[in-house]
C-alpha cells in the first residue's frame, strides 16, 4: 500500500518540509524574531511553517507570505504562568 | 496422518500465516489443543466437539492432537475453531484435505454447527490473496471479506454447508461486497453565532490536518465547534477506507461489512484508562487512538484525563502509529491521527470574568492549566480561545456561510497539498528508477 510519504501539511517533514514550506524574505524575518521572543522550541518552529503553508494554501497563494506567518504565530499560545 | 489447514494469526494489522496440523494417533482417547494456544483457543475443543456432534459426528476414539505453527507465535481468538474443525475433519476423512490446502479458514463455530463471526475477517482475506489462496469465512462476515478484493471468498452459514459446498454437492452464493455507508450529518457550521476566529481555526485544522487546542469558559460551544469538524473533512479516498476498516474490522466494529468513507471522529470519555486510549490489555486491541486513525480523536475536558494517559500520545502523534510492548510481543497499530482538545482556562471555568470568576483566580488557572505537560501542549499546532457568546449574538440570524461553503475551501486546500506532495513523491520515484 502506498501509505509512505505525507498526505497533508501536518505530516511535513525534512527535506519536504523545506521544499514547500519556506517563506518569502517577509515572512521569514517576522518568524525569526517570533522565534526568539516566544522562545518556540525546534518542533514549535516547524509547526508554525507547517500552519503557515495551509494558511497560505487556503488563501490560494503559491508563497508563503508574512501575513500567513502572522497568523500562524497567533495560534500559537503561551500556557500562563503563577 | 497429519492434516492441515491454513489460518492466521493477528498482531496489529499484521496477519501471520498460521498451520493448523491435526493427528490422529492411537492411545487413550485424549483431545490436546498445543502451540501458545490462549483460553478461547483452548475452549474452541468444546465447541468443535459440539459441532461435530451436531452434524452427527463423533470424535473418533483416538489421541487428537492439534498443533498450531509456528508454536512460539502466541494465538489469540475464536476465529481458530473453524480451522481446528477442518482439520480434525480432514484427518477424519471426512473432508479431503488436498482441497483444503488451497484456503485460509477463519471463524468461530456454535454448538449446533453454525458458523459465526470473529474479528479481524478484512485482514485475513487480504492475506489469502496475497497468498494466493481462497478464503473460508462466516456467512455473515462475506461481504467484509470481499472488500479485501482479489481472493475467492466462500461465506458458509454452518459446517455442513460447508462441507457440503466442498464436496461439490452444494454451491454457496457468493457473497455481495458492503455497502458504503453513508455519512450521518453532524452539525453544521451554520449553528456556530459569532465564534469567527474559533471557525476559521477550525478551517485551517481541517485543511491541514493539524491538532487543535480550544480553551474556553463552559457553554462557549467548543463542543459544538468540535463536532463540526467532521462535516468540513474531505472523505477517505478508497485506500485510506480499506486502511481504516482493517482496524475497525481487526477490533471487530464493522457491522455486516459496510465501509465508510467519512473520516472516524473518536470522543473518548475522560475517565479513559491508558490501555482504551493507545490500545494494549490482555488482548492487544486498538485503542481509541487507532480507532481514529485519518480521523479525529476528540478529548473534551482535556485536564480531566489522567496525566499518564494524556503523557502516553505524546510518542503516536509525532510518528503516527503506536506500539504497544507486551510480554508476549510488540504490536503496532497505526495511530495518524489529528488532535482536538478542548478545556476550561481553570476549574471554575469563569477565568478572565470578574463577575463570575471564583476567588482563587488566577493561581487556580496556572494549576488547573499546568495538568497539561509542555510537551504535549508542544505538539498542538493550533491554540485558541473560545470566548462566551453573549445573548444579543445567539439572537443573530444563521451565518451565511455553513459546512459546505466550507468544506469546499478545505477539499481545495487539500487538493492542492496531494497534488504538490504527489509530485514530489513521483519525482522521487523517477529519480530512484534512475
Amino acid at each position: 500500500m502506498a501509505q509512505t510519504g505525507a498526505r497533508t501539511n501536518a505530516q511535513l517533514n525534512g527535506e519536504a518540509l523545506d521544499r514547500f514550506a519556506t517563506p518569502d524574505e517577509a515572512g521569514r524575518e517576522l518568524l525569526f524574531k517570533a522565534a526568539d521572543a516566544m522562545r518556540l522550541s525546534a518542533r514549535g518552529y516547524t509547526r508554525i511553517l507547517r500552519v503557515a503553508c495551509t494558511i497560505a494554501d487556503l488563501a490560494g497563494a503559491r508563497e508563503i507570505g508574512r501575513a500567513h506567518v502572522a497568523e500562524a504565530l497567533s495560534y500559537r499560545r503561551q500556557a500562563p504562568r503563577a | 496422518m497429519v492434516a492441515l489447514v491454513s489460518t492466521v494469526a493477528y498482531l496489529g494489522l499484521d496477519a501471520r500465516r498460521v498451520e493448523v496440523q491435526c493427528q490422529l494417533a492411537a492411545g487413550l482417547p485424549a483431545f490436546n489443543i498445543v502451540g501458545l494456544a490462549d483460553k478461547a483457543v483452548g475452549e474452541s475443543r468444546e465447541r468443535v466437539r459440539a459441532a461435530l456432534a451436531a452434524m452427527g459426528l463423533a470424535l473418533p476414539a483416538k489421541r487428537i492432537t492439534i498443533n498450531m505453527s509456528p508454536a512460539d507465535l502466541p494465538k489469540e481468538g475464536s476465529h481458530f475453531d473453524l480451522p481446528v474443525a477442518l482439520a480434525l475433519l480432514a484427518a477424519m476423512e471426512v473432508a479431503d484435505a488436498e482441497q483444503l490446502s488451497d484456503y485460509v479458514a477463519v471463524g468461530e463455530l456454535a454448538l449446533d454447527g453454525r458458523i459465526v463471526g470473529s474479528p479481524g475477517v478484512l485482514l485475513a482475506a487480504i492475506h489469502a490473496a496475497q497468498a494466493d489462496k481462497a478464503l473460508i469465512c462466516p456467512a455473515v462476515q462475506g461481504a467484509e471479506a470481499q472488500w479485501a478484493g482479489g481472493a475467492s471468498v466462500v461465506a458458509a452459514p454452518d459446517l455442513v454447508s460447508l462441507l457440503n459446498h466442498l464436496k461439490g454437492t452444494q454451491q454457496l452464493p457468493v457473497p455481495a461486497p458492503g455497502m458504503v455507508e453513508e455519512p450521518v450529518p453532524g452539525p453544521d457550521m451554520r449553528q456556530v453565532k459569532g465564534q469567527e476566529t474559533a471557525k476559521r481555526a477550525l478551517e485551517i485544522a481541517a485543511a491541514g490536518g493539524h491538532n487543535l487546542l480550544m480553551i474556553g469558559p463552559p457553554g462557549a460551544g467548543k463542543s459544538l465547534l468540535a463536532s463540526c469538524l467532521p462535516g468540513i473533512l474531505p472523505p477517505m479516498t478508497s485506500t485510506e477506507a480499506l486502511e481504516s476498516s482493517m482496524v475497525q474490522s481487526v477490533a471487530g466494529m464493522l457491522e455486516d461489512g459496510r465501509i465508510r468513507r467519512a473520516r472516524p471522529f473518536r470522543t473518548p470519555h475522560h475517565s479513559a484508562s491508558m490501555a482504551a486510549l493507545t490500545g494494549g490489555g490482555h488482548k492487544v486491541k486498538p485503542g481509541e487512538i487507532s480507532l481514529a486513525h485519518l480521523g479525529v480523536l476528540f478529548l473534551d475536558e482535556l485536564p480531566e484525563f489522567q496525566r499518564a494517559v494524556l503523557d502516553s500520545l505524546r510518542q503516536p502523534l509525532e510518528t503516527g502509529e503506536v506500539s504497544v510492548a507486551r510480554a508476549n510481543g510488540h504490536v503496532t497499530f497505526p495511530a495518524d491521527v489529528q488532535l482536538v482538545a478542548a478545556m476550561n482556562p481553570c476549574r471554575c471555568g469563569y477565568l478572565g470574568d470578574p463577575a463570575l470568576a471564583c476567588s482563587r483566580a488566577p493561581k487556580c488557572a496556572a494549576d488547573y492549566q499546568g495538568k497539561i505537560s509542555g510537551p504535549l501542549l508542544d505538539r498542538i499546532d493550533l491554540h485558541i480561545e473560545v470566548d462566551a457568546v453573549s445573548a444579543r449574538d445567539l439572537a443573530l440570524p444563521p451565518a451565511a456561510e455553513g459546512s459546505a461553503e466550507v468544506a469546499a475551501r478545505v477539499a481545495a486546500a487539500r487538493g492542492i497539498q496531494a497534488e504538490r506532495l504527489g509530485a514530489d513523491r513521483r519525482a522521487h520515484q523517477c529519480t530512484a528508477q534512475w
